[in-house]
């Protein structure tokens, strides 16, 4: 802060330049020399010597680390809403048995639940026949796709595990006290 | 050039690690800290793990390896008592949902 203090007239200039295109550019393609050139132009002040060059490297990477510091905000945020979403599905399901509004996947298939923020239990088709998938899903453009870490049963096969959840039960109780 | 970092914390060590392991020959039915509970088809079965002080509810299938003996593969999920016990309490929300597709 001390420092901004101190700033020149045309050090302010040059600060509101170059953060003016930042905002106007693609974060992702842009590149330091790009942008003192097009402030350069824009302000008819060669910034390439020396002086200016490391003004204007201070003032875009304070510009970077802000944006970075709002994603991780914004990321923060988003995470929060996830667990208030699930939080609110589980209160749905208990209060009214089946009435809440069903939740499907991209693939169609019915989410009955998720055991973690990646990971979900479905009921769905493939190839012809249904299935309970209890699967970790990654996160790739933004779409929640399976991967292959997890479990496909039948209705058979989940059958027959529903009916060991008893015995799972007292294996667990064993192995913790041991 | 100065791409924005992109964390990927999510990591899964112990499933990873078990992964790996199950192709060796120390963790099957002998292992003292493992329970095979039951086999719910030919190739699958469930197990309660202790991995490094965690106990883990293992839905995995097997395979025969050279010896004849069921060996935990790949495919299949590691799930820790907490995921184990929210699918526990989703039990008759799956019945409803397979009965419903029948």
């Amino acid at each position: 802060m001390a420092e901004k203090e101190e700033l020149t007239a045309e050090q302010k200039m040059i600060e509101e330049k170059v953060i003016e295109i930042l905002k106007s550019s693609d974060m992702d393609k842009t590149t330091e020399a790009k942008v003192r050139k097009l402030a350069s132009e824009q302000l008819d002040l060669d910034l390439s010597q020396p002086d200016y060059k490391s003004f204007v490297r201070g003032v875009v990477n304070s510009y970077i680390e802000h944006l970075e510091d709002q994603e991780n905000q914004k990321e923060e945020q988003e995470e929060k809403g996830e667990e208030e979403e699930v939080v609110a599905e589980e209160n749905e399901e208990e209060g009214e048995q089946g009435q809440g509004a069903m939740e499907y996947d991209d693939n169609g298939d019915l989410i009955i639940c998720r055991l973690s923020s990646k990971r979900r239990v479905t009921w769905g088709e493939f190839k012809g026949r249904n299935f309970l998938s209890i699967r970790e899903y990654y996160d790739k453009e933004g779409k929640e796709l399976p991967s292959a870490k997890g479990i496909a049963l039948t209705a058979e096969q989940w059958a027959c595990l529903k009916e060991n959840v008893p015995a799972i039960e007292e294996a667990i109780k064993k192995i913790s006290s041991s | 050039m100065w791409k924005r970092r992109k964390g990927n914390a999510d990591g899964d060590a112990p499933a990873k690690k078990f992964q790996k392991k199950s192709y060796g020959k120390e963790s099957n039915d002998n292992d003292a800290d493992t329970t095979v509970v039951c086999e719910i088809a030919n190739n699958k079965r469930v197990s309660v793990r202790n991995f490094n002080g965690m106990v883990l509810v293992d839905i995995r299938e097997t395979y025969v390896d050279a010896s004849g003996e069921k060996c935990p593969g790949r495919k299949g999920i590691s799930l820790t008592l907490d995921q184990w016990n929210i699918l526990r309490e989703h039990v008759d929300e799956i019945d409803r949902a397979v009965a419903e597709s029948k």
